[in-house]
């Protein structure tokens, strides 16, 4: 262990670790974009809809409640 | 005067501070990365809690609703009695640490364990029910939550500027001040004034919308993931306003201990002193807000979605994301000295008035120092300040994947990822550089 502190072996993995995940979350992201078609946009431009889905209740719950109540959205009232 | 914060030095990191810079803002960018590759679609917009009818009935009981309001009263005028009528030294009297320990930290974890309890217990509120008036004024437009800013300001320009801040009888003035101003904005405008100008109020209650514990429409209580609570925090300029100061303040706090800034800053007059230190926490509040609006208008070169943003534009759509970084700061700053300048307040309850009292027979004990290691210590503060930050930046791109299509999700938020790195590690080197 002494030895790998030496050579600054743990440091290295701590500098060059997150530089690798970067890079492969990167390109899962960037494949993903690029497989996506048109179709699998979420909301439609003039509208301004975001279709729920797998059975997600639309955005109306957990907003009850007497405070932090503004005209904004988001804003109904939870508490 | 009572020093603020305990903060663990540099040498209590178990690395080298560049590489716990560097470490802490990798993990930020490494989060957000990941989710750029798993997460393109809103999930927290869509959650719903699960209601807990039995919880529901104790907390609204008479008798629950009762014993709060009596707790809440009860502790106020402990608070105030003290502040005016116990010893004028601050290190005999409870009332500064009860309300810069006791008060303005215990509210993080009253309001993340238990939700939105601070108004119920609220004595300015009971205080302004108890004069009974048949109708009240409107509020102004567009006021809302800027009140509890400006009284936050002068809060925190006490504690942080004001070299007499800790002084009993400056506090007993502030406490007695700031009750009276809202208790009567409270009678005038009625109980919506505390929701929107009563600064700690506000303050618990965005707090409180990181709780697992929350409210529905119905009013009943529910169970709820915290971040989906986070996403229902009103999109209005004033919260911007609130959480940009609260950010700012920290981050001078940080600045002003450090030796370059006291060897700068040690000889000035008393005047000087507090024109120095105003200029400097409004410089540092002005920094942090300017960023934050830089990058969240930033995001905005991108297409966002119509209806999707809220009185605030863009950054109030983004303000969310920085209560989990906020609270990262505020646990960092004031671990240490809560818990060993919190024993205080324990302490000196014992004797609340200055009489020579030994309530709690706790004379002859002092501040336990050694329970705490420093190691811990900065462990504890680079752990929330890095946790706080990446919970900003799930939050941040859950409203992302909201407002933008799916094509220009990860490109689009590139600005507020920049920003999140940056308040990240200059958050680790004011906490720990020294």
């Amino acid at each position: 262990m002494i030895t790998l502190h030496m050579g600054g072996v743990p440091e290295l993995a701590m500098f060059l670790g997150p530089i690798l995940l970067i890079i492969a979350f990167l390109r899962i992201a960037r494949r993903n974009e690029a497989t996506a078609g048109d179709d699998e946009d979420d909301w439609d431009a003039d509208l301004g809809d975001l279709t729920p889905t797998n059975g997600a209740e639309p955005a109306s719950t957990d907003r009850g409640g007497a405070v932090l109540t503004t005209p904004g959205r988001s804003s109904s009232g939870a508490s | 005067m009572i020093a603020m914060h305990g903060i663990g030095g540099r040498g209590d990191l178990p690395v080298p501070l560049w590489l716990a810079v560097y470490s802490a803002a990798a993990a930020v960018a490494v989060s957000f990365f990941a989710l750029s590759a798993f997460w393109s679609r809103p999930r927290f917009e869509l959650t719903a809690g699960t209601p807990v009818p039995a919880l529901t009935r104790i907390v609204d009981a008479r008798p629950t609703r009762w014993f709060l309001t009596a707790v809440g009263l009860a502790a106020f005028a402990l608070l105030i009695g003290s502040a005016w009528f116990g010893s004028s030294e601050p290190s005999l009297n409870p009332a500064p640490t009860w309300l810069y320990v006791w008060i303005w930290v215990g509210i993080i974890p009253l309001s993340l364990v238990f939700g939105p309890i601070w108004r119920l217990a609220n004595p300015l509120r009971t205080l302004a029910a108890a004069i009974p008036r048949t109708s009240y004024r409107q509020l102004p437009r567009g006021i809302a939550y800027w009140p509890a800013v400006a009284g936050l300001a002068g809060f925190l320009w006490l504690e942080l500027v004001y070299p007499e801040g800790s002084e009993p009888l400056v506090v007993a003035i502030f406490v007695t001040a700031y009750a009276v101003v809202n208790v009567a904005a409270g009678i005038l405008y009625g109980p919506r004034w505390f929701s929107i100008g009563d600064s700690f109020e506000v303050y618990a209650e965005v707090l409180a919308k990181l709780s697992p514990f929350g409210r529905n429409d119905q009013h009943q209580l529910v169970l709820r993931n915290p971040l989906a609570g986070l996403a229902t925090i009103p999109q209005e300029p004033g919260i911007v306003g609130l959480l940009c100061l609260l950010l700012g303040s920290t981050a001078f706090d940080g600045i002003s201990r450090w030796s370059a800034w006291t060897n700068l800053t040690g000889q000035l007059s008393h005047t000087g002193h507090i024109v120095v230190y105003t200029l400097g926490l409004l410089t540092a509040v002005a920094l942090v807000s300017g960023l934050f609006l830089l990058a969240a208008r930033s995001t905005g070169i991108s297409m966002v979605r119509p209806g999707a943003v809220g009185n605030a534009g863009l950054p109030g759509a983004f303000v969310h994301s920085l209560v989990p970084i906020a609270i990262g700061y505020a646990v960092a700053h004031y671990f240490s000295f809560a818990l060993f300048q919190g024993q205080e307040g324990v302490l000196l309850a014992s004797d609340p008035f200055g009489r020579g009292w030994d309530l709690f027979a706790t004379n002859g004990t002092g501040i336990d120092y050694a329970f705490l290691g420093t190691g811990l210590i900065a462990a504890v503060q680079i752990g929330a300040i890095v946790l706080g930050h990446v919970l900003g930046v799930v939050a941040a791109h859950d409203r992302a994947a909201q407002l933008f299509r799916r094509r220009q999700l990860r490109r689009a938020q590139y600005p507020m990822l920049a920003a999140m790195v940056a308040f990240t590690a200059g958050g680790i080197a004011l906490v720990t550089a020294s």
